[in-house]
């Protein structure tokens, strides 16, 4: 059932009639019953799967609580204090370290790389020894996105962060929340408690706002990610046949390609998730408006980002090993030295990670391995920047100056698809090779361009669409746009309603001899 | 939960908005099909009380084009509707029968399904194209479920705005005016064209004329004969009766196979592709198709008139010309008459004044006048007289080769231009094109070229961007409908070579002009090229004929059937071909005037030509050299048995056409369509001649 099928639509609508209609207290079990028939319909193996592992990674956070309930018992009746308490609860949360928490963590973190990497492992098998590993990988549904809230939940429980949650299929609702277990966002278990088993009384206007956004996801995703991507798998799918300028707009339109279908995906999760009452996070906030890479990955797939921050960057950094490492490279080679390392290792660690998150080829880790790269780069060189500006007598205060940082910053972003998009290292290499190898402005008037996948009309469509999502984002960036509409009159609001509708009904890539694309981060 | 009602007042309505919008959108997103009438058919179908219709046509355009239901009414008192798609597959025609008993369950006797869509498979946007227009209702229900499991697709995806969402770009001006549209429906489903194959097309092929047994048979479709088993099961069980029809061009082993299932099931087969019926109904394929599968209206008379007969014969139909509740027929009958049967009066015009005065009369119409190459030569001081009256004074001038176009507007000229091809003082001009653009009184716009011999050579009438003129040599004429908004028609009268036309029916005026004893060269071009057209059908009759009726050891028939004025038989030995020559024969082929044949030798070479009916060569010979001859282009060549080079060749425009086996290898040429006409052999060494009874074959 994915997001884009009239099933869903259909599913949507009876689990919202039977939410309102079953008192408070119990909506958030049609909510649990809901994700478990949305899950099922995936298949059932699948389902047992996700079941199995929210209910380890349950046992275990139970196991974690049990003991430091148990040391806190101990502290309060040997009435502990000091170093002492803390000697207690360290050997305590040594003792959930070693005995639970890395068990779980290996056997949920490896069933996520068996799923990610079995496939990829298997050729391995057979073309370095010829050995033939029959492994019928099932990928369960949204297993990074479960995966990785599961970690951050039995890490929080872990550090104290976080409550145990008695009721287990609570538990399983966090987890398996239908809007967002297909792709994220990445939900933390905390934050998403609140919203979840707090009342939800029937809000007419909560309800209308879920759905206009989820009509503008819609329109993303139907009318310009899958408009573009036909462009693009044409371009990407024959790239010797392609040169120049070609490829150029093939990776600017593979960038905005992928930001209509995520941003677009997250917007039909979030507004369906507000139809319930339960507000999401947000995964996006204008990325493209970014005037460096650090801040568009602050704005970009924003749960991913602090999810690697708490988990991975934050205890790297802090960790033993890398203390004991900055302080011998200040001792032996200075200040700057130490800070240079402190700055580029767990910088790199968690770029290598998000490479790896993001695919299995060697493109992902050179993808991660740029980005890292420009980061650190710019983290470091700040100072330097900044004096050549200076000496350049560049005012980097102007609005004008904003506007090529963020132009920058999307050719930044562009150059990550140009390691992605084309599929392995040896195509990217060739695109590289075939864009740099002629310059051919001429199709844009020789009708080269309408002769791969898109038509003059299909390109107007793409424009006049870029262009309606960048003010609707200048909007956002202000104030929230449903707002504004509600605030209009009812003849203006409806109109609007019904073009968004219709728009989506005519200009969206869907029907008969068509198949919809499925959502590009849809299979992590 | 407290209930708001104003809160549901306002989501009724904005469903109820959004529906009706949501069929608005439908209505504007499907496609207008005009051209071949579907939108007539499906609507005019709807818009007959129910329980009227006797019998029902069903199947691919070829029905479409072949029956018009309205002179089955006329003719017959048959109340009768032709249901017919363009390329409709046979899973659509089972449920266009459906939806007939549906509406005329009370009525309906008799269901008559052309069989094309037997032996084809046909485009998916075809079944689109036959259940785009069905009412909603359980067959169409069914009919979608059906093509949505063929297809794999979802019944949602087979809403028209799902299937047509994207038809945006493509959307005309025709797409948007079809709610204003009022659909003619009098010709119950017939699609009424009055263009012909002769006038379209430079070579026509034949039609075959003989099916051939040992052709095999050809798969059929598999889906097809699915739901042609349904139809049938669904006529046993509804009490109908299926006949089954096929017209135009079919190769012998589809007819094989068709006849092959009509006979498993027991189902009335009507042929009209093959003899017998194709001669009794004597479709001519020049004149009475518009290509090679669709017949005009004068073919779908021929037909339809047989098509007549055959059910008032063999099916209790009831007469329902009498019968008062079918008094809407004869309204349709009498629309029928005004606009179908007044184009056919017009076609009939022969002369261009007539036909131009007829023609500007009309206050509805627009005509457009183009010259292309040259008009005047043939035009008379009578009809210079006539243009004059009309006001089209510079056409009653006109001269060698000009350039000439005007526009009549609601019986006003709008515009009417002239380009002399000499100055006045005789020398020859470099003009351009003459041209002229305006506007219809619908907003259409049209753009009008004419160009004499020396100044373009052309003749076009652009409306709406689409070529309309037929930019022929001489006066080209095209009529537009300001009330239909159609182009009603599109003549061309070659004043060059004749002063009126050869109008109406082709194959009458080409007896009326052999009866008066004119020669070939005196036909006018559409003639000769209809006397050259049946010339080759003939042949192929013949030929066909010979090959299906006569033997190995028919030579003296063949001889007897191509003795004749205008043929050339060429005859020439290999190896051997006098060991069953008996003396009978012999004496027969001497009578022939075949002396050196009648006398032909163990082995021995021989050539012989006859033209029309007068032997003119003949040599034998029993030497170890081949004997040769060139007569005309054509080179022959004999090698008998002693020969060194034993072989029979006839080349013929630089083409071998002898079959060079043993005995008499003989080929036919028609010195009028300059066209071989028959190749065949008789191996007179092992099979003795047959000699023919006194009255031949």
């Amino acid at each position: 059932m994915t997001y884009l099928s009239i099933t869903f639509i259909l599913f949507l609508a009876i689990v919202m009639l039977l939410y309102y209609v079953f008192p408070q207290r119990i909506r958030w079990c049609i909510l649990l019953i809901a994700s478990a028939v949305f899950y099922w319909y995936a298949g059932y193996d699948k389902f047992l799967i996700v079941i199995v592992t929210s209910l380890i990674v349950w046992l275990a956070s139970w196991a974690i609580n049990r003991q430091y309930c148990k040391a806190d018992r101990e502290i309060a009746e040997q009435e502990l204090t000091g170093k002492e308490k803390a000697a207690l609860q360290a050997k305590y949360k040594r003792k959930c370290r070693y005995l639970i928490l890395v068990p779980t963590l290996c056997l949920i973190v490896g069933a996520l790389a068996y799923c990610k990497f079995g496939e990829m492992l298997a050729d391995a098998l057979w073309q370095a020894f010829a050995l033939y590993v029959s492994w019928d990988v099932i990928v369960p549904l949204g297993v990074s996105y479960y995966t990785f809230s599961s970690v951050g939940y039995l890490l929080d429980v872990y550090w104290r962060k976080a409550r145990h949650t008695e009721n287990y299929f609570k538990f399983a609702l966090c987890v398996l929340y239908f809007p967002q277990i297909v792709q994220g966002p990445i939900a933390r278990y905390n934050k998403l408690e609140k919203e979840l088993f707090q009342e939800h009384p029937f809000d007419f206007k909560q309800v209308c706002f879920g759905m206009q956004l989820m009509l503008y996801g819609y329109a993303k995703k139907m009318i310009l990610a899958d408009r573009l991507a036909l462009y693009t798998s044409a371009v990407f799918g024959d790239l010797s046949s392609y040169e120049g300028l070609v490829i150029l707009i093939a990776v600017i339109a593979s960038a905005f390609q992928i930001y209509m279908d995520f941003s677009g995906c997250m917007d039909i999760v979030r507004g369906a998730s507000e139809i319930f009452g339960v507000t999401l996070e947000h995964n996006f906030r204008h990325p493209f408006f970014s005037t460096s890479t650090a801040e568009f990955w602050r704005r970009w797939h924003i749960t991913l980002g602090t999810w690697f921050k708490d988990y991975i960057y934050m205890p790297v950094a802090v960790s033993k090993w890398l203390i004991k490492l900055i302080t011998k490279i200040r001792n032996i080679f200075g200040k700057e030295a130490a800070k240079v390392i402190n700055t580029i290792i767990p910088l790199l660690i968690v770029w290598i990670l998000t490479g790896i998150w993001h695919g299995t080829g060697w493109n992902y880790v050179v993808w991660g391995l740029y980005y890292g790269t420009i980061i650190i780069c710019s983290t470091l060189f700040a100072g330097q920047y900044k004096k050549l500006a200076d000496f350049l007598h560049i005012d980097m205060t102007t609005k004008s100056y904003r506007k090529f940082q963020m132009i920058r910053t999307f050719f930044v972003f562009a150059g990550g698809r140009l390691i992605t998009a084309p599929g392995t290292l040896a195509d990217t290499w060739v695109a590289i090779k075939q864009m740099f190898g002629r310059f051919n402005p001429w199709i844009f008037w020789d009708g080269t361009l309408y002769g791969m996948g898109l038509d003059y009309e299909d390109w107007c469509v793409v424009v006049i669409g870029l262009l309606f999502v960048w003010r609707i984002s200048i909007m956002q960036e202000t104030g929230s746009v449903r707002e504004a509409i509600a605030h209009r009159n009812i003849v203006l609001r409806w109109i609007i309603y019904y073009a968004a509708f219709f728009a989506i009904l005519i200009f969206g890539m869907y029907g008969a001899g068509y198949n919809a694309s499925d959502f590009i981060y849809g299979n992590f | 939960m407290r209930v708001n009602f104003s809160i549901i007042l306002k989501i009724l309505m904005w469903i109820f908005i959004l529906g009706l919008l949501f069929a608005g959108l439908n209505f504007i997103l499907q496609p207008v099909w005009l051209e071949w009438n579907n939108y007539d058919t499906v609507h005019g179908f709807y818009e007959e009380p129910e329980d009227t219709i006797e019998v029902v046509f069903l199947g691919t355009s070829c029905a479409v084009n072949s029956i018009t239901p309205m002179e089955l009414y006329e003719d017959y008192g048959i109340c009768a509707y032709n249901l017919g798609t363009e390329q409709q597959p046979m899973m659509a025609s089972y449920y266009w029968l459906e939806e007939a008993y549906r509406k005329h369950s009370r009525t309906l006797k008799t269901v008559v399904l052309e069989a094309s869509a037997l032996r084809s498979t046909q485009q998916l946007a075809f079944y689109r194209k036959a259940f785009d227009g069905m009412e909603m209702s359980s067959v169409k229900y069914n009919a979608l479920k059906d093509y949505a499991d063929k297809t794999g697709e979802t019944m949602v995806n087979l809403l028209p705005i799902s299937f047509y969402h994207d038809r945006w770009k493509n959307m005309s001006q025709a797409d948007f005016e079809k709610m204003y549209y009022s659909a003619n429906t009098c010709v119950r489903g017939f699609n009424f064209s009055m263009l012909r194959a002769l006038d379209a097309y430079d070579v026509l092929s034949t039609p075959l004329y003989f099916a051939n047994d040992d052709a095999g048979n050809i798969a059929l479709n598999e889906e097809s004969v699915d739901y042609f088993e349904r139809m049938v099961s669904f006529c046993d069980e509804h009490g109908l009766d299926l006949v089954l029809f096929k017209v135009a061009s079919w190769q012998a082993y589809e007819h094989n196979a068709v006849e092959s299932i009509t006979d498993q099931y027991g189902v009335e087969f009507l042929d009209f592709t093959f003899e017998p019926l194709f001669s009794e109904v004597a479709v001519n394929m020049a004149t009475d198709a518009m290509d090679g599968n669709h017949l005009n209206y004068y073919g779908a008379k021929k037909i339809t008139k047989y098509m007549g007969t055959y059910l008032k014969a063999n099916y209790q139909l009831k007469d329902v010309r009498e019968d008062t509740r079918y008094s809407f027929m004869q309204e349709e009958l009498n629309q029928y008459h005004s606009s179908v049967l007044n184009v056919i009066k017009r076609n009939n015009i022969a002369d261009p004044t007539e036909y131009l005065s007829v023609a500007i009369a009309d206050k509805d119409s627009t005509i457009f006048i183009a010259v292309k190459d040259d008009a005047a030569s043939q035009l008379t001081a009578e009809q210079r007289g006539n243009f004059e009256i009309m006001g089209l004074s510079k056409l009653s001038k006109l001269e060698f080769r000009d350039s000439y176009l005007a526009v009549y507007d609601s019986c006003r000229l709008v515009c009417e231009k002239i380009e002399r091809q000499e100055s006045e003082d005789g020398e020859a001009k470099e003009s351009e094109v003459l041209s002229y653009n305006g506007k219809l009184h619908d907003g259409s716009l049209y753009s009008l070229e004419s160009g004499g011999m020396a100044m373009g050579d052309i003749a076009s009438c652009l409306i709406n961007g689409m070529e309309y003129a037929q930019n022929q040599r001489g006066l080209n004429i095209v009529i537009y409908d300001n009330k239909t908004k159609k182009v009603i028609d599109s003549v061309c009268f070659d004043t060059c070579a004749s002063t009126v036309r050869e109008g109406g029916d082709l194959t009458a005026a080409l007896s009326r002009a052999e009866e008066s004893g004119k020669s070939y060269d005196e036909l006018s071009t559409e003639l000769q090229k209809l006397y050259l057209y049946n010339r080759r059908c003939d042949n192929k009759r013949t030929a066909g004929y010979l090959k299906q009726e006569i033997g190995e050891d028919g030579l003296l028939a063949y001889l007897s059937a191509y003795w004749k004025e205008d043929y050339i038989i060429y005859l020439s030995v290999k190896d051997e071909a006098a060991g069953a020559m008996d003396e009978a024969a012999r004496a027969c082929l001497a009578d022939y005037g075949l002396v050196e044949l009648s006398a032909l030798g163990w082995r021995d070479s021989y050539l012989g030509i006859v033209n029309g009916g007068q032997v003119a060569y003949e040599r034998k010979d029993h030497g170890s050299d081949p004997i040769t001859t060139r007569y005309i282009s054509h080179i022959l060549q004999s090698g008998g048995g002693e020969s060194v080079d034993c072989r029979s060749s006839i080349v013929i425009d630089g083409g071998e056409c002898s079959p060079n086996t043993r005995g008499i290898n003989m080929v036919v040429y028609d010195t009028m369509t300059k066209e071989i006409v028959d190749t065949v052999a008789f191996d007179t060494c092992a099979t003795p001649i047959k000699i023919l009874n006194t009255e031949g074959q």
